[in-house]
């Protein structure tokens, strides 16, 4: 039987339970983990699956029409 | 959340498995082996002995091979020589990356288990800055989810860092597929940035993944992220996480 697609509300209660149990682990964040330098392809990733505002800026919208392009 | 300098976040010692809860030299493995996993140029992990191996069982509801721990280690991008220690620490298991090009602060994952299953945590991803931007972080964090997937686990969790500077995990993590909540004030400013939503009724994003599907999504994240988020990759059938890793993955042809 397909599993029931899961609702925005499920995946944000999911969310909060994951961050919650984090902190109850003891895990510390004063070490964050980062990345100085901008990751391989990434700014072109995006750009080919959501346009950023300066993207719609120049195509006249303003950069403020939601889209959802993002594929599956 | 308690924001940290980029100081503040490299401080301090860098966890090695000389820790509690390990076996004696006789049942603390050492095994090397070559191929695939670790780029071809031969891991080896040291330190999964008897204790170890029984934690592992414990933690992924099976016996994980060699491989899949230096994998789940994100071990998986590097070329040349790789070594993996694991060791048990508060009743987890630590595992750490040594090799030329992990940064001082090094590679340090724990795997564990709580009410939700098992799960990774990513303590520390340091590279060396000559081995930055060279795909070998994204390769090594899609091979790591494979093989998590393959294991049984459920998330992986991190704590992504921005300091107003130069670090920018925040975004990079987000760009790879890591999730998280946007918080009140987060929902407000974009708000605030795209008045005409509410008009149309659009309702603003409640979450990163949600943002991102947003134009100019990205770009909001990047600025308005607070100074330590913590995320999540989910690694359910249908994570919205896992979509975006792949998609990326599938772009590097690093996945067919």
């Amino acid at each position: 039987m397909p599993q029931a697609k899961q609702t925005d509300a499920q995946r944000l209660k999911e969310l909060e339970e994951s961050t919650e149990l984090l902190e109850k682990q003891g895990f510390k964040p004063r070490r964050g983990v980062m990345i100085e330098d901008d990751p391989d392809g990434l700014d072109e990733f995006w750009s080919e699956r959501v346009p950023s505002s300066e993207q719609l800026s120049r195509d006249g919208s303003g950069g403020r029409e939601a889209v959802h392009t993002v594929s599956p | 959340m308690q924001s940290v300098t980029l100081a503040e976040a490299t401080r301090g010692h860098r966890w090695r498995c000389d820790i509690g809860g390990r076996g004696n030299a006789t049942d603390r493995g050492s095994s090397k082996f070559g191929g695939g996993t670790a780029g071809g140029g031969g891991a080896t992990l040291e330190g999964y002995g008897t204790a170890e191996r029984a934690l592992a069982r414990k933690i992924f509801g099976k016996n994980v091979s060699d491989k899949d721990i230096v994998t789940m280690a994100g071990a998986g991008g590097f070329t040349g020589k790789v070594t993996v220690e694991i060791g048990i620490r508060d009743g987890k298991l630590q595992v750490d990356i040594d090799h030329k090009l992990v940064g001082k602060d090094g590679i340090t994952q724990t795997f564990y288990r709580d009410k939700g299953g098992a799960k990774i945590y990513m303590d520390s991803y340091f590279l060396k800055p000559e081995a930055q931007g060279k795909g070998i972080g994204g390769k090594s964090l899609y091979l790591q989810k494979e093989a998590a997937i393959r294991n049984g686990v459920k998330e992986i969790n991190l704590y992504a860092l921005r300091d107003g500077t130069k670090a920018f995990g925040h975004r990079a993590w987000a760009d790879v597929g890591f999730e998280a909540k946007l918080t009140n004030t987060q929902k407000d400013n974009w708000q605030r940035a795209n008045p005409l939503d509410a008009l149309r009724g659009v309702k603003p994003p409640t979450t990163v993944r949600g943002l991102y599907e947003r134009a100019g999504g990205r770009e909001f994240w990047s600025r308005h992220a607070e100074g330590l988020t913590a995320m999540h990759m989910k690694l359910n059938r249908g994570s919205k996480s896992v979509k975006v890793l792949d998609a990326y993955a599938m772009k590097k042809g690093w996945r067919k």
